[in-house]
Protein backbone atom coordinates (compact mmCIF):
# COMPACT_ATOMS: atom_id res chain seq x y z
CA UNK A 1 0.00 0.00 0.00
CA UNK A 2 1.66 3.65 -1.06
CA UNK A 3 1.67 6.45 1.28
CA UNK A 4 -1.04 7.97 -0.51
CA UNK A 5 -3.34 4.75 -0.11
CA UNK A 6 -2.53 4.83 3.32
CA UNK A 7 -3.17 7.92 4.87
CA UNK A 8 -6.53 8.22 2.71
CA UNK A 9 -7.28 5.23 4.76
CA UNK A 10 -6.35 6.17 7.70
CA UNK A 11 -8.46 9.71 7.37
CA UNK A 12 -11.34 7.62 6.03
CA UNK A 13 -10.98 5.47 9.35
CA UNK A 14 -10.41 8.57 11.41
CA UNK A 15 -13.54 10.55 9.53
CA UNK A 16 -15.70 6.93 10.58
CA UNK A 17 -14.88 6.86 14.43
CA UNK A 18 -15.42 10.57 15.37
CA UNK A 19 -19.17 10.22 15.53
CA UNK A 20 -18.66 6.61 17.65
CA UNK A 21 -16.27 8.25 20.20
CA UNK A 22 -18.57 10.71 20.82
CA UNK A 23 -21.64 8.53 20.73
CA UNK A 24 -19.86 6.31 22.94
CA UNK A 25 -18.74 8.79 25.64
CA UNK A 26 -21.99 10.46 25.49
CA UNK A 27 -23.75 7.00 26.43
CA UNK A 28 -21.51 6.28 29.14
CA UNK A 29 -22.35 9.10 30.54
CA UNK A 30 -25.90 8.64 30.21
CA UNK A 31 -26.07 5.09 31.34
CA UNK A 32 -23.25 5.82 33.83
CA UNK A 33 -25.76 8.81 35.35
CA UNK A 34 -28.84 6.47 35.34
CA UNK A 35 -27.29 4.17 37.91
CA UNK A 36 -25.69 7.14 40.25
CA UNK A 37 -26.96 5.91 43.83
CA UNK A 38 -28.68 8.10 45.51
CA UNK A 39 -30.43 9.71 41.97
CA UNK A 40 -29.58 12.93 41.13
CA UNK A 41 -32.72 15.28 42.64
CA UNK A 42 -32.99 17.27 38.78
CA UNK A 43 -34.36 14.85 36.26
CA UNK A 44 -31.88 16.20 33.39
CA UNK A 45 -28.61 13.62 33.12
CA UNK A 46 -25.20 15.34 33.49
CA UNK A 47 -23.33 14.87 30.12
CA UNK A 48 -19.64 16.30 31.14
CA UNK A 49 -18.68 16.14 34.47
CA UNK A 50 -19.22 19.00 37.08
CA UNK A 51 -15.50 20.02 37.44
CA UNK A 52 -15.76 20.47 33.71
CA UNK A 53 -18.76 22.72 33.52
CA UNK A 54 -17.02 24.95 36.87
CA UNK A 55 -14.10 24.84 34.38
CA UNK A 56 -15.74 25.81 31.18
CA UNK A 57 -18.12 28.35 32.53
CA UNK A 58 -21.55 26.47 31.49
CA UNK A 59 -22.51 22.84 30.75
CA UNK A 60 -23.35 23.45 26.69
CA UNK A 61 -19.67 24.53 26.08
CA UNK A 62 -18.58 22.15 28.38
CA UNK A 63 -20.41 19.85 26.31
CA UNK A 64 -19.38 20.97 23.36
CA UNK A 65 -15.55 20.65 24.28
CA UNK A 66 -16.30 16.98 25.23
CA UNK A 67 -17.83 16.82 21.81
CA UNK A 68 -14.19 17.86 20.32
CA UNK A 69 -12.31 15.53 22.40
CA UNK A 70 -14.11 12.43 22.42
CA UNK A 71 -14.74 12.39 18.69
CA UNK A 72 -11.06 12.58 18.28
CA UNK A 73 -10.71 9.86 20.56
CA UNK A 74 -12.83 7.75 18.88
CA UNK A 75 -11.06 8.43 15.67
CA UNK A 76 -7.53 7.56 16.88
CA UNK A 77 -9.40 4.20 18.19
CA UNK A 78 -11.10 3.48 14.59
CA UNK A 79 -7.61 3.84 13.38
CA UNK A 80 -6.10 0.92 15.36
CA UNK A 81 -5.85 -1.30 12.48
CA UNK A 82 -3.79 0.97 10.38
CA UNK A 83 -0.64 -0.26 11.16
CA UNK A 84 -1.62 -3.86 10.30
CA UNK A 85 -1.96 -2.82 6.58
CA UNK A 86 1.90 -2.04 6.17
CA UNK A 87 4.06 -5.03 5.06
CA UNK A 88 7.24 -4.14 7.45
CA UNK A 89 7.99 -2.58 11.46
CA UNK A 90 3.74 -3.08 11.88
CA UNK A 91 4.86 -3.95 15.76
CA UNK A 92 6.81 -0.28 15.67
CA UNK A 93 3.70 0.91 13.78
CA UNK A 94 1.30 -0.45 16.23
CA UNK A 95 3.41 1.19 18.95
CA UNK A 96 3.47 4.44 17.97
CA UNK A 97 -0.10 4.55 17.46
CA UNK A 98 -0.80 3.52 21.23
CA UNK A 99 1.89 6.47 21.97
CA UNK A 100 -0.67 8.74 19.84
CA UNK A 101 -4.19 7.33 21.08
CA UNK A 102 -2.75 7.15 24.65
CA UNK A 103 -1.55 11.12 24.58
CA UNK A 104 -5.29 11.87 22.52
CA UNK A 105 -6.83 9.88 25.92
CA UNK A 106 -4.17 11.56 28.58
CA UNK A 107 -5.36 15.09 26.97
CA UNK A 108 -9.07 14.45 26.17
CA UNK A 109 -9.23 13.43 29.71
CA UNK A 110 -7.33 15.89 31.14
CA UNK A 111 -9.51 18.92 29.20
CA UNK A 112 -12.81 17.19 29.95
CA UNK A 113 -11.89 16.16 33.49
CA UNK A 114 -12.68 12.62 33.06
CA UNK A 115 -10.25 11.54 36.02
CA UNK A 116 -10.91 12.61 39.52
CA UNK A 117 -7.82 10.55 40.66
CA UNK A 118 -4.55 10.01 38.92
CA UNK A 119 -4.91 6.09 39.63
CA UNK A 120 -8.12 6.21 37.40
CA UNK A 121 -6.21 7.81 34.37
CA UNK A 122 -3.15 5.11 34.82
CA UNK A 123 -5.98 2.12 35.10
CA UNK A 124 -8.02 3.12 32.05
CA UNK A 125 -4.35 3.69 29.97
CA UNK A 126 -3.84 0.30 31.66
CA UNK A 127 -7.01 -1.06 30.00
CA UNK A 128 -6.31 0.88 26.70
CA UNK A 129 -2.60 -0.64 26.67
CA UNK A 130 -4.34 -4.40 27.09
CA UNK A 131 -6.46 -3.71 24.12
CA UNK A 132 -3.37 -2.86 21.90
CA UNK A 133 -1.96 -6.09 23.39
CA UNK A 134 -4.78 -7.96 22.55
CA UNK A 135 -5.26 -7.26 19.13
CA UNK A 136 -1.74 -7.92 18.25
CA UNK A 137 -2.37 -11.07 19.61
CA UNK A 138 -5.20 -12.07 18.29
CA UNK A 139 -3.50 -10.86 14.82
CA UNK A 140 -0.52 -13.11 15.53
CA UNK A 141 -3.09 -16.05 15.68
CA UNK A 142 -4.18 -15.66 12.36
CA UNK A 143 -0.85 -15.10 10.48
CA UNK A 144 0.45 -18.05 12.53
CA UNK A 145 -2.68 -20.21 11.18
CA UNK A 146 -2.12 -19.09 7.67
CA UNK A 147 1.43 -19.86 7.69
CA UNK A 148 1.03 -23.36 9.70
CA UNK A 149 -1.66 -24.34 6.53
CA UNK A 150 0.83 -22.94 4.24
CA UNK A 151 3.38 -24.76 5.17
CA UNK A 152 0.85 -28.35 5.77
CA UNK A 153 0.04 -27.99 2.34
CA UNK A 154 3.21 -26.82 0.96
CA UNK A 155 4.95 -30.37 3.28
CA UNK A 156 6.82 -28.54 4.66
CA UNK A 157 6.16 -29.20 8.37
CA UNK A 158 4.04 -31.06 10.26
CA UNK A 159 4.51 -30.40 13.66
CA UNK A 160 1.86 -29.65 16.07
CA UNK A 161 0.55 -26.12 16.01
CA UNK A 162 1.50 -24.02 18.35
CA UNK A 163 -2.25 -23.11 19.34
CA UNK A 164 -2.35 -26.95 20.10
CA UNK A 165 0.30 -27.06 23.04
CA UNK A 166 -1.31 -23.41 23.90
CA UNK A 167 -4.77 -24.47 24.66
CA UNK A 168 -4.55 -26.52 27.66
CA UNK A 169 -2.67 -23.64 29.13
CA UNK A 170 -5.40 -21.09 28.16
CA UNK A 171 -8.44 -23.59 29.97
CA UNK A 172 -6.29 -23.71 32.97
CA UNK A 173 -5.82 -19.60 33.06
CA UNK A 174 -9.83 -20.07 32.48
CA UNK A 175 -10.27 -22.32 35.04
CA UNK A 176 -8.00 -20.53 37.93
CA UNK A 177 -9.16 -16.84 36.75
CA UNK A 178 -13.15 -17.14 36.07
CA UNK A 179 -13.96 -19.96 38.54
CA UNK A 180 -12.24 -19.45 41.30
CA UNK A 181 -12.78 -16.55 42.28
CA UNK A 182 -16.26 -17.25 42.73
CA UNK A 183 -15.47 -20.55 44.20
CA UNK A 184 -13.39 -18.77 47.00
CA UNK A 185 -16.21 -15.98 47.47
CA UNK A 186 -18.50 -19.09 49.02
CA UNK A 187 -16.18 -19.98 51.23
CA UNK A 188 -14.76 -16.59 52.73
CA UNK A 189 -15.47 -14.74 55.81
CA UNK A 190 -18.10 -12.18 55.33
CA UNK A 191 -16.40 -9.18 57.29
CA UNK A 192 -12.92 -9.99 56.24
CA UNK A 193 -12.81 -11.86 52.85
CA UNK A 194 -8.86 -13.52 53.20
CA UNK A 195 -9.09 -15.66 50.45
CA UNK A 196 -10.92 -13.51 47.55
CA UNK A 197 -9.30 -10.12 49.16
CA UNK A 198 -5.51 -11.26 50.09
CA UNK A 199 -5.10 -15.00 48.79
CA UNK A 200 -6.12 -14.97 45.42
CA UNK A 201 -4.88 -11.94 44.01
CA UNK A 202 -1.19 -11.61 45.76
CA UNK A 203 -0.75 -15.60 45.88
CA UNK A 204 -2.32 -17.74 44.05
CA UNK A 205 -2.72 -15.17 40.87
CA UNK A 206 0.91 -14.15 40.78
CA UNK A 207 2.48 -17.61 41.19
CA UNK A 208 -0.24 -19.31 39.17
CA UNK A 209 0.85 -16.65 36.33
CA UNK A 210 4.47 -16.99 36.42
CA UNK A 211 4.77 -21.05 36.56
CA UNK A 212 2.49 -21.83 34.26
CA UNK A 213 4.41 -19.18 31.87
CA UNK A 214 7.52 -20.54 32.29
CA UNK A 215 7.37 -24.01 30.26
CA UNK A 216 5.13 -21.96 27.92
CA UNK A 217 8.57 -19.55 27.77
CA UNK A 218 10.69 -22.96 27.31
CA UNK A 219 8.42 -25.05 24.73
CA UNK A 220 6.78 -22.13 22.92
CA UNK A 221 9.57 -19.43 21.48
CA UNK A 222 7.50 -15.74 20.75
CA UNK A 223 4.12 -17.46 21.04
CA UNK A 224 4.55 -17.49 25.03
CA UNK A 225 3.80 -14.09 24.54
CA UNK A 226 0.54 -14.21 23.74
CA UNK A 227 -0.21 -15.76 27.23
CA UNK A 228 0.08 -13.14 29.62
CA UNK A 229 -2.01 -10.99 27.41
CA UNK A 230 -4.79 -13.57 27.38
CA UNK A 231 -4.39 -13.56 31.30
CA UNK A 232 -4.47 -10.33 32.08
CA UNK A 233 -7.97 -9.92 29.87
CA UNK A 234 -9.56 -13.24 31.88
CA UNK A 235 -9.22 -11.25 35.08
CA UNK A 236 -11.75 -8.78 33.37
CA UNK A 237 -15.01 -10.83 33.54
CA UNK A 238 -14.47 -11.37 37.87
CA UNK A 239 -13.21 -7.88 38.28
CA UNK A 240 -16.79 -6.84 36.91
CA UNK A 241 -19.23 -9.53 38.59
CA UNK A 242 -17.53 -10.37 41.69
CA UNK A 243 -14.91 -7.22 42.42
CA UNK A 244 -14.83 -3.65 41.36
CA UNK A 245 -12.89 -1.86 39.85
CA UNK A 246 -10.55 -1.14 42.62
CA UNK A 247 -9.47 -4.61 41.83
CA UNK A 248 -7.98 -3.93 38.26
CA UNK A 249 -4.72 -4.01 40.11
CA UNK A 250 -5.64 -7.96 39.45
CA UNK A 251 -4.36 -7.05 36.00
CA UNK A 252 -0.65 -6.37 36.60
CA UNK A 253 -0.86 -9.67 39.15
CA UNK A 254 -1.75 -11.38 36.37
CA UNK A 255 0.67 -9.66 33.45
CA UNK A 256 3.91 -9.11 35.08
CA UNK A 257 4.27 -12.36 36.33
CA UNK A 258 2.87 -13.87 33.31
CA UNK A 259 6.13 -12.14 31.31
CA UNK A 260 8.67 -13.24 34.17
CA UNK A 261 7.74 -16.78 33.96
CA UNK A 262 8.04 -16.84 30.05
CA UNK A 263 11.36 -15.00 30.06
CA UNK A 264 12.55 -17.04 32.53
CA UNK A 265 11.16 -20.18 30.78
CA UNK A 266 13.02 -18.54 27.20
CA UNK A 267 16.28 -18.12 29.83
CA UNK A 268 16.01 -21.88 30.25
CA UNK A 269 15.36 -23.06 27.24
CA UNK A 270 18.85 -20.72 25.78
CA UNK A 271 20.70 -22.27 28.74
CA UNK A 272 20.04 -25.85 27.45
CA UNK A 273 20.26 -24.95 23.89
CA UNK A 274 23.85 -23.66 24.77
CA UNK A 275 25.08 -27.20 26.78
CA UNK B 1 -3.89 -37.40 -29.57
CA UNK B 2 -1.30 -39.76 -31.83
CA UNK B 3 2.48 -38.50 -32.15
CA UNK B 4 4.51 -39.10 -35.26
CA UNK B 5 7.77 -38.17 -35.05
CA UNK B 6 9.92 -38.50 -38.60
CA UNK B 7 14.11 -38.26 -38.14
CA UNK B 8 15.06 -36.37 -41.19
CA UNK B 9 18.83 -35.19 -41.53
CA UNK B 10 17.65 -32.70 -44.59
CA UNK B 11 16.15 -30.69 -42.28
CA UNK B 12 17.87 -27.67 -41.35
CA UNK B 13 15.84 -26.85 -38.27
CA UNK B 14 12.87 -28.64 -36.30
CA UNK B 15 10.30 -28.59 -38.00
CA UNK B 16 6.81 -29.48 -36.34
CA UNK B 17 3.80 -30.07 -38.78
CA UNK B 18 0.23 -30.77 -37.08
CA UNK B 19 -2.40 -32.66 -38.72
CA UNK B 20 -5.98 -31.98 -37.25
CA UNK B 21 -9.42 -32.98 -38.27
CA UNK B 22 -10.75 -29.51 -37.71
CA UNK B 23 -10.17 -26.71 -35.16
CA UNK B 24 -10.57 -28.06 -32.16
CA UNK B 25 -9.73 -26.58 -28.16
CA UNK B 26 -6.94 -29.28 -28.01
CA UNK B 27 -5.15 -28.16 -31.23
CA UNK B 28 -5.74 -24.48 -29.79
CA UNK B 29 -4.26 -25.56 -26.92
CA UNK B 30 -1.31 -27.87 -28.39
CA UNK B 31 -0.53 -24.61 -30.74
CA UNK B 32 -0.38 -22.33 -27.51
CA UNK B 33 2.48 -24.45 -26.09
CA UNK B 34 4.41 -24.80 -29.60
CA UNK B 35 4.07 -20.82 -29.63
CA UNK B 36 5.13 -20.22 -25.98
CA UNK B 37 7.22 -22.54 -24.96
CA UNK B 38 8.49 -22.96 -21.13
CA UNK B 39 11.86 -22.22 -21.52
CA UNK B 40 12.88 -19.20 -20.84
CA UNK B 41 15.66 -16.84 -21.42
CA UNK B 42 17.62 -15.04 -19.29
CA UNK B 43 20.84 -12.33 -20.04
CA UNK B 44 23.78 -11.96 -17.99
CA UNK B 45 26.78 -9.89 -19.27
CA UNK B 46 25.33 -9.65 -22.89
CA UNK B 47 25.30 -12.96 -23.50
CA UNK B 48 21.57 -14.98 -23.47
CA UNK B 49 21.32 -18.29 -21.54
CA UNK B 50 18.30 -20.74 -22.27
CA UNK B 51 16.45 -21.00 -18.28
CA UNK B 52 15.04 -23.92 -16.84
CA UNK B 53 12.34 -22.60 -14.91
CA UNK B 54 12.81 -25.92 -12.34
CA UNK B 55 16.18 -24.25 -11.89
CA UNK B 56 15.13 -20.74 -10.84
CA UNK B 57 14.76 -19.80 -7.04
CA UNK B 58 12.81 -17.03 -7.92
CA UNK B 59 11.76 -14.02 -10.30
CA UNK B 60 11.91 -10.58 -8.83
CA UNK B 61 11.57 -7.11 -9.77
CA UNK B 62 14.93 -4.85 -9.50
CA UNK B 63 15.67 -1.67 -10.92
CA UNK B 64 12.66 -1.37 -13.46
CA UNK B 65 13.64 -5.10 -14.63
CA UNK B 66 12.55 -8.70 -13.88
CA UNK B 67 15.66 -10.48 -12.15
CA UNK B 68 16.06 -14.27 -12.56
CA UNK B 69 17.65 -16.20 -9.70
CA UNK B 70 18.67 -19.59 -10.55
CA UNK B 71 19.89 -22.37 -7.97
CA UNK B 72 23.58 -21.86 -8.11
CA UNK B 73 23.08 -18.24 -7.39
CA UNK B 74 23.43 -16.96 -10.52
CA UNK B 75 21.14 -13.95 -11.55
CA UNK B 76 19.98 -13.45 -14.68
CA UNK B 77 17.25 -10.53 -16.37
CA UNK B 78 14.41 -12.04 -17.79
CA UNK B 79 12.75 -9.47 -20.72
CA UNK B 80 8.72 -10.76 -19.47
CA UNK B 81 6.92 -8.70 -16.88
CA UNK B 82 5.84 -10.75 -13.73
CA UNK B 83 2.63 -10.99 -14.80
CA UNK B 84 3.71 -12.80 -18.07
CA UNK B 85 5.73 -14.73 -15.70
CA UNK B 86 2.77 -15.59 -13.72
CA UNK B 87 0.42 -17.23 -16.84
CA UNK B 88 3.44 -18.68 -18.62
CA UNK B 89 4.98 -20.56 -15.02
CA UNK B 90 3.05 -23.71 -14.17
CA UNK B 91 0.89 -21.71 -11.18
CA UNK B 92 0.78 -23.81 -8.08
CA UNK B 93 4.51 -24.01 -8.61
CA UNK B 94 5.07 -20.31 -9.32
CA UNK B 95 3.92 -18.53 -6.61
CA UNK B 96 3.41 -14.61 -6.64
CA UNK B 97 4.04 -13.78 -2.98
CA UNK B 98 4.31 -10.17 -3.20
CA UNK B 99 3.73 -7.12 -5.73
CA UNK B 100 7.51 -8.10 -7.06
CA UNK B 101 7.92 -11.54 -6.69
CA UNK B 102 7.58 -14.87 -7.81
CA UNK B 103 9.01 -18.09 -5.68
CA UNK B 104 9.49 -21.31 -6.98
CA UNK B 105 7.31 -23.37 -4.29
CA UNK B 106 8.75 -26.33 -5.10
CA UNK B 107 12.22 -24.65 -3.69
CA UNK B 108 10.91 -23.70 -0.63
CA UNK B 109 12.46 -24.87 2.61
CA UNK B 110 11.11 -23.20 5.32
CA UNK B 111 8.18 -20.61 5.93
CA UNK B 112 8.58 -18.70 9.06
CA UNK B 113 6.24 -16.01 10.97
CA UNK B 114 8.02 -13.19 12.97
CA UNK B 115 6.93 -11.62 15.93
CA UNK B 116 6.21 -8.34 13.68
CA UNK B 117 4.22 -10.32 11.74
CA UNK B 118 6.66 -10.74 8.62
CA UNK B 119 6.42 -14.41 6.91
CA UNK B 120 9.97 -15.11 6.35
CA UNK B 121 10.60 -17.53 2.81
CA UNK B 122 13.75 -19.76 3.07
CA UNK B 123 14.59 -20.62 -0.25
CA UNK B 124 16.88 -24.00 -1.41
CA UNK B 125 20.84 -22.42 -0.82
CA UNK B 126 19.78 -20.41 2.17
CA UNK B 127 18.40 -17.34 -0.08
CA UNK B 128 15.51 -15.71 2.11
CA UNK B 129 12.84 -13.42 0.98
CA UNK B 130 9.08 -12.47 2.33
CA UNK B 131 5.70 -12.89 1.59
CA UNK B 132 3.16 -9.85 1.35
CA UNK B 133 0.50 -10.56 3.82
CA UNK B 134 -1.72 -9.05 1.34
CA UNK B 135 -0.63 -11.76 -1.16
CA UNK B 136 -1.84 -14.77 1.77
CA UNK B 137 -5.10 -15.13 0.74
CA UNK B 138 -3.82 -15.45 -2.81
CA UNK B 139 -1.45 -18.02 -1.92
CA UNK B 140 -3.78 -19.85 -0.09
CA UNK B 141 -6.21 -19.84 -2.96
CA UNK B 142 -3.15 -21.40 -5.48
CA UNK B 143 -2.64 -24.04 -2.91
CA UNK B 144 -5.94 -25.16 -2.67
CA UNK B 145 -6.53 -24.62 0.98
Amino acid sequence: MSKGELCRELFRRAKAGFPWGVAAVYLIFLFGGMFVIPAPKSNVLPMVTEAMAKAYGNPVTAALAQFFWSGLLGAALNTIEVPFLLERRTLLWSGVHFLATAAVYSLAGWRCRWFPYVETWLYLLGLLLLLYVLKWSVRFIEWQSDVWAIRKSSGLDTAEPPWRTLAPYLILAAAVELLLPPALMLVDARDFPVLTGMFYPFLILPLFCFFSACPLGTRLPRWWLVYPAFCMALTLPCIALVYNSSALFHLWMTGIPGLAGGLLGVLLRRLKKSK
Amino acid sequence: MKIDVTLDPALEELLVKVLSPGETEELRALLARLEKPERLTGFREGRAVPLDPGEVLRFYGEDKEVRAQTLDGDVYTVRLRLYELEERLPRREFVRVSHSEIVNWKRVTALDLSLSGTIRVTLEGGVVTYVSRRYVKKIKEVLGI
